[in-house]
This record gives structure tokens, sequence and C-alpha cells, in this order.
């Protein structure tokens, strides 16, 4: 698929690589290079919020949700924010990988496995979030229906109950197609390692695989169909999160468009998160005969399309309200245009719609400061709106006796701040032991395009 | 049969239905005006599905185009059409809309957007976005040569954009607002997508069943089939999940505004049409598209897609016909027919100059432009 009319002369591959080449330059990176200085700066202040993290949730558990801001009518707070954020990051990273490996896109060979790795590490975060929000953490299990003596079953006409389900399964399924696609690299790793331990380490995670054609064989099939299962799983997945709000009647909550909006939305801070992790990663690594313009202006297309999906759909969303002319409607879209998450509602415009419209520009899309700058202002973005949709519509019910101003107290924050401290300690440990370009993938890019030149 | 044959075939019987229609709408004038929006819906998917196949083609690439590239030209230039065939709607707007008859406008809460003249208006301004869309992609899109996307970019990008909105606001306007107190965010997208559907659809069958097909480029033609088998499935996809979303929503939440719309479609005949719709616009055609040597038979291939086109326009009548009391009458299988018939005739009257100017320039080896040539033919 030819994406790129105006830069199609950037190769996917920088001319001078072979086969060789790829191999050693992504091997040497979790083999022989020296921990560099930024990597432990990195890893140490993302694990010192990762204790943050252990800190704020034993708070939770010893005393209990009322550490939290959420109160009735309010009562899906930060963590309900937080869950849809993480879990539409790790959704992206699994429609990059899976959805465009179907359409046999070029620009995602380079990027795939740093996109299922962070599918991995924020689908943790993600999950954490609602057993944090039950309360009785340790009755998680009541979730999951079984028989039990008290005859009480779950309702299975809730889509919150199907949110378990569709949770659980994409954590596993996530875990797999990661594994999965990393079985000939860990074997690659087996072969060049210099120590014994590096030996021992990579040649259990390869699970003797050998190279044989038969297991070639086998591994396309395998992950062939394991990405045509993915790309509609995560569809549904995060659909059904949509499905969390729209099942309710709560006014800003309940309509039809939310399923597709939210898979825009997560796909939207999916490239976003993306290339937040790329642009420096490159440059860090040195990698950029790999990690080419092309791939950078690919990611920030697409991104710039889905943006654009997502932006139809605020578009309805402030639409519909006066065309039924609901009053608790309309309400509702007037209090997110002046009231008091005023605020956050037109910064979740600035940053989703109006600032990415520079991408439109290609001189602007190849400038990286400014790109990874746009990125982060859409992961900032992205959790504003989540946490609009969440506590705008929620703080002024039907009732007015019951309204209520929500605000996330101290232990919120820690928790946001946690959890962002988890995705990158996984990320940072990911960055140093295992492979962050599919090697076996970029051979196979580069045999292709020796055979085209 | 030969394409003239056919084009005067469709001719034909778009000028019987018309007259049929328009000697019928003298007694039942709602009857009428029903079955000929409904069929308007559904025929305008020719266009405006073309229009967001070339600019999708633009922004992406892809040596599907080739393969459909006349049809596509040609279906781009029967959009004029689609503005005659809706005047006669403007003047009796009041039997088909609700909130055009004054005494039931009175209760409503969003007569500020259901009004007469800003409806006219922007049925005007939709067109006009059409149409310069449309203009832009015959003059200057190079859907040519190596089949590599044509360098609009921006342009097409844009032209997406723009599509998307007037599609959903033509939705809202034209079906949603036949129920005035209904509303659904998803609906655009629903309308939108079976449109498209329907313009693929057609495109596909028109190459299938030109046997003349130029086919410049190398490659044997059936592994372009095979692509635009893999794109309808995944429209059809998206299409279905639309639909079901929509459906689900509203069915879990049982509200008294909302629920309305489907009670008058899931129970008594309608019901067993709406199942008919599951079925063969998306069960079938699925599990047959799936399957990779139905998208390279060309039979099997062009069965799909008249399954689907059918039962396309039964959707269209289960989404419009419901709302007036005398249902689904004589007039809709006709109304769908004349006006079917009138833009298949002018489609192939495009279609048969675009083959033949693009035979003429075969032997050139790239670059062949016959867009330009036909528009100005």
């Amino acid at each position: 698929m030819t994406l790129l009319a105006d830069i199609r002369e950037a190769p996917p591959v920088e001319p001078g690589q072979n086969l060789a080449t790829v191999s050693n330059r992504v091997s040497d990176i979790a083999l022989r290079m020296p921990t560099p200085r930024w990597w432990w700066a990195g890893f140490g202040a993302s694990f010192l919020l990762f204790i943050i993290l252990c800190i704020a949730a034993g708070n939770l558990f010893v005393s209990g949700i009322g550490i939290w801001g959420v109160n009735i009518p309010v009562a899906w707070g930060f963590a309900l924010a937080n869950y849809v954020w993480w879990i539409g990051v790790a959704s992206g990273g699994t429609i990059i990988s899976a959805l465009f490996f179907i359409t046999r896109s070029e620009w995602r060979t380079a990027v795939n496995r740093v996109a299922e790795t962070m599918t991995l590490f924020a689908a943790a975060a993600a999950g954490l979030m609602p057993i944090f929000h039950l309360g009785r953490q340790g009755l998680f299990y009541w979730l999951f229906p079984y028989p039990n003596v008290m005859g009480i079953w779950p309702q299975f006409r809730s889509p919150l109950l199907w949110d378990f389900f569709a949770l659980l399964c994409y954590i596993i399924a996530s875990i797999l197609f990661w594994y999965i696609g990393l079985l000939p690299d860990w074997a690659a790793l087996r072969d060049r390692a210099p120590t014994r331990w590096q030996q021992v380490f990579y040649g259990t995670l390869a699970c003797g695989w050998t190279g044989a054609a038969r297991h070639w064989k086998r591994f396309r099939v395998v992950y062939g169909i394991m990405c045509a299962f993915m790309a509609p799983m995560v569809m549904s997945v995060h659909s059904i999160v949509g499905l969390d709000f729209a099942g309710g009647l709560t006014p800003g909550w309940h309509s039809t468009q939310f399923p597709p909006y939210f898979v825009f939305g997560a796909v939207y801070s999916g490239f976003a998160t993306v290339l937040f992790l790329v642009l420096p990663i490159r440059r860090l690594y040195r990698l950029e005969a790999f990690i080419t313009e092309y791939h950078i202006n690919a990611l920030a297309k697409m991104m710039l399309a889905t943006g654009l999906m997502l932006t139809y759909s605020y578009a309805l969303e402030a639409f519909m309200p006066y065309y039924s002319g609901n009053p608790y409607d309309v309400k509702q879209i007037r209090n997110d245009f002046f009231d008091l998450y005023a605020l956050q509602y037109w910064g979740k415009i600035l940053f989703n719609v109006v600032i990415p419209q520079l991408l439109w520009f290609p001189r602007l899309r190849l400038n990286e400061p400014l790109l990874f700058l746009v990125s982060v202002g859409i992961i900032f973005g992205m959790w504003l709106e989540r946490y609009v949709i969440v506590v705008s519509s929620l703080y002024q019910d039907f009732m007015p006796s019951a309204w209520y101003f929500f605000a996330g107290s101290l232990w919120d924050w820690l928790t946001l701040a946690g959890s962002i401290g988890l995705f990158l300690t996984g990320i940072f440990i990911f960055l140093r032991l295992v492979p962050i370009i599919a090697m076996f993938e970029m051979r196979e890019l580069v045999h292709r395009e020796e055979g085209a030149g | 049969m030969t394409l003239l044959q056919l084009r005067r075939g469709a001719l034909g019987a778009g000028l019987a239905g018309t007259v049929a229609c328009a000697i019928g709408a003298i007694w039942a004038p709602q009857e009428f005006f029903a079955a000929w929006l409904a069929a308007y819906v559904f025929w305008l998917g020719v266009p405006l599905g073309a229009l967001a196949l070339v600019e999708v083609h633009d922004l992406t690439g892809g040596r599907w185009a080739l393969t459909v590239r006349p049809g596509l030209t040609a279906s781009l230039l029967t959009l004029p059409l689609f503005i005659l065939v809706f005047i006669p709607i403007f003047f009796f707007l009041p039997e088909l809309y609700s909130w055009a008859r004054p005494d039931e406008a009175a209760y409503l809460p969003n007569t500020f957007y259901l009004d007469a003249p800003f409806f006219i208006g922007r049925f005007a301004g939709y067109f006009v976005i059409w149409l310069i869309l449309a203009a832009i992609a015959l003059l200057r899109s190079p859907l040519d040569g190596d089949g590599a996307s044509g360098g609009l970019g921006a342009v097409s990008g844009i032209g997406l954009v723009l599509l998307a909105f007037t599609a959903t606001f033509a939705a809202f306007d034209w079906v949603m607002s036949l129920e005035p107190h209904w509303f659904s965010t998803m609906f655009g997208l629903i309308v939108g997508s079976g449109q498209f559907t329907t313009g693929l659809c057609v495109v596909i069958l028109v190459a299938l069943m030109a046997k003349r097909m130029p086919a410049p480029g190398e490659g044997p033609p059936s592994d372009r089939f095979h692509d635009l088998g893999s794109i309808l499935l995944a429209v059809l996809l998206l299409w279905a999940y639309f639909e079901f979303m929509q459906f689900l929503i509203i069915w879990e939440e049982d509200l008294r505004d909302e629920i309305g719309w489907y009670v008058k479609r899931l129970y008594g005949p309608w019901g067993s049409v709406m199942l008919t719709i599951v079925l063969g616009h998306f069960v079938v055609p699925f599990l047959a598209l799936i399957w990779s040597p139905v998208k390279r038979s060309r039979g099997a291939l062009g069965a799909v897609c008249a399954l689907v086109l059918v039962t396309g326009l039964i959707d269209v009548w289960w989404m419009v016909l419901p709302e007036f009391p005398g249902g689904f009458t004589w007039f809709a299988p006709v109304a769908a027919m004349g006006m079917g018939g009138l833009a298949l005739a002018l489609f192939l009257w495009r279609f048969e100059r675009g083959l033949a100017k693009a035979e003429r320039r075969i032997p050139a080896p790239r670059g062949v432009r016959f867009e330009r040539g036909v528009s100005h033919g």
C-alpha cells in the first residue's frame, strides 16, 4: 500500500543495510551495548513513579476508596478515566500491529514491536484500574460467573460484565501475540549471546526455535491467524468500553456513536503513544537507518486521519443534543461548553482537534521536536477527553439535589502518576532486554528492497 | 447482452418506471414520494460511493483502482441527475416530512433545524460540495499508470472530511427526520457506509461484466478482483458493526423516544425483512468473501455483489417505508427501477466512452489519462 504520495522517494530502509547489519545493529542493543546513562536516569524516574503506584494502591487497599475524590453521583472518577485512557493506548498498539499486517503496510515493520510492547504494558495499567475501583478488591473474582452456594450470577446483559471478559481475553491474547511474534528474535539473540546467562535466558524464551523450514511455516500460519483474530478483537474490546457508557441513561453517555467514537480515540492515542516512544528511541539508539522518515511520516499521517475521525464524533456529540431537544442532553453539552469542566473540555478540543491540524503540512510533520510535542499533547488531550466524559456527565445528574463537584484528591493524582510509572518501567525494561525492532521482519523487508533495487 | 443493449434496456426501464410513478402519484402522492425517496437514497450511493473510493485511493493507493477506473469515472458523472430527481420532493415536503406540516411541527423541539427553507439550503450546500469534489476528482486525479496514488494528498483528505460531514447530515435530513423525534448519532455512519457499499458493488459488477475491460499493467486481473473483494468484505463488516451497535444500544436502553423506531421495524412483516437484510447484506456475503476462491471467480464475486445490491435496496426500504401508513407499495420497486434505469443509462453511456478511449490508448505504456477526455466529451 502506498500511503505516501509526497515522500515516496524516502525508502522504508536506508540504503546500505543488508541482512547482517539488521541483526547486528538490533541484537547488539540487547546483548553487547553497555547500559547507557540515559537509560538509568529514565528507568530510575519511572521506577520511582512505580513505587508511588504501589504506595497509592497499598493505601487504597487498607483505607478504601474514601481516599479518592469520588462520591455519589460522581462514582466513576479517575479510575475509570484512567482505565479508558490506558486501554485506548493499548488498543491503538494492537491496531497498528495487527490491522496493518493484514493490509500489508510496509511502514508497520519497523514499529510493530514497539507498538505491541506498548500494548502489553498499557493493558496492564488499564487492567489494574477497574480492580482498584471495586472497593473490595479481594472479591474481584465475583465478577466471574462461577457456580456458588449463594446462587448469585452476574448480570449477563450488562456491558460491564462483557467488559470484564473482553479485557481478560484481550490481555491474554496481547501477551501471546507479543510473545509469538518474538520467537524468531529470541532465538536470534540466543545464538548471538556472548555470555552464559544471556544464552540461558534467551534460550529459554526461544522455546527451542531452530529456524527450521517447518518452524517458519507454522509460524507464518499462526501469526497470520493471530493478526486476523486480534484486529476484530481489539475493535470489539474498545467498543465494549464505549458500551459501558452508552448503555447508561446518563446524558452525555447515552449516544449510539459511542463504540466507534471510542475506537477512533483509542487508535488516535495509540498512534500518539507510538510516536512518543519511537521518536526518542530511534535517536537514542541510533536506529535512523531502520526507523526512517518514511515511518514517521506515515505514522503522523495516520494520526492526523484518526484525529479527523474523532473530530467527526466530537461534532456530532455537540450537534445531537440540540437536534434532539432533550433538555438534559442540552444542559449536558452546555455544561461542557461553559461550566465547571469547560477548561478540560476546551483543552481536549485544543490538543486533539486544533493543534494536530499542523500535521497537514509535510514540513511540520517531519519536524521531530514539533511532532513529539504534538503527540504528547494528544496523549494528554485524550486523557482530558476521558476525564470530561466520565466526570462532566455525572456531576450534575437528573436530580439537582444530588449535584456534586468532583475534583481528584492527592491519591487520585498519585495513582495516575503511578500508572504512568508502571507503563514506563515496563517500556524501559523492554528497551534493555528485547530486540526493539522485529529483526526477522526487517530482514525480509531489506531482502525485498534489495530485490527491487 | 452487449453494453449497448443494456443501455437501451436501462433507458427504457427508467422511462417506463418514472412515467408509471408519475401517473400513480396523482392518486397516491405520499406512497409515491416515500418510494421515490427510498430509491433516491439507495441510488445516490453510486456517485457518492465512487467519490469516496476515488479519494480513499488517492490517499492509500493500490492497484485495484485500475480495474474499476472507467466505472468510477462514469459513476461520478451521474451526480447531476440526482439534483434533478430530488426537485419534485421540494414541492411536496409535507407529504414526506411531518415537520413540514405546520400543525405537527408546532410540538417539535428542533424546528430550528427541520425547516423547509433551511432544508433546501442544506440540499444545495451538499450538492455544491459534492459537485466541486467530483469535478476535482475527474479533472485532476490521475488514477493512472502504475495504480499508485494520484498525488491529490491534502485535497483528498479535505474532500473526505467534507464528504463525511455532508453525507451524515444528508442522512439526517432525508431519512432520520422522517421521524423527527428520533435521533441517533450513529445514523450518518450507517447510511453512509450503506451508500459506500452500493457504489462499490456497482463498479465491481460493471467491471466484471465488461469483458473488453482494458487491463494496463501486469498481473492477472483476477488478483485485482481479489483486492476489490477484500475491500467489499471490510466495508460490509463496518456497515454491520455500525448497524448492530446502534441497535444494541437502543435495544438495551429501551427508552420511549428511541425504541419506537425499532418497534416499527422489528415486528410484523418488517421483522422478517430485517432478517433478510441481516442474512443477505452481511452473513452470506461475509461467509462467501472470507473464502479466497470466491474473490477470484468472476461469477461468484458478481453474485455476491448482486446480492449485496438487492439487499442494500431492501435495507433502504426498511429504513424509509415503515414511517408511512402505506408501507411497502408497488411504487417501491417501480421507483427504484425508474430512477436506477435512468442512472444506469447515463452511467453506461459514459462508461462506453471511457472504455473506447481507454482501448485506443492501451498501447501507451504508462500514464493513461482518459478521465479528462471523458469529462470534456
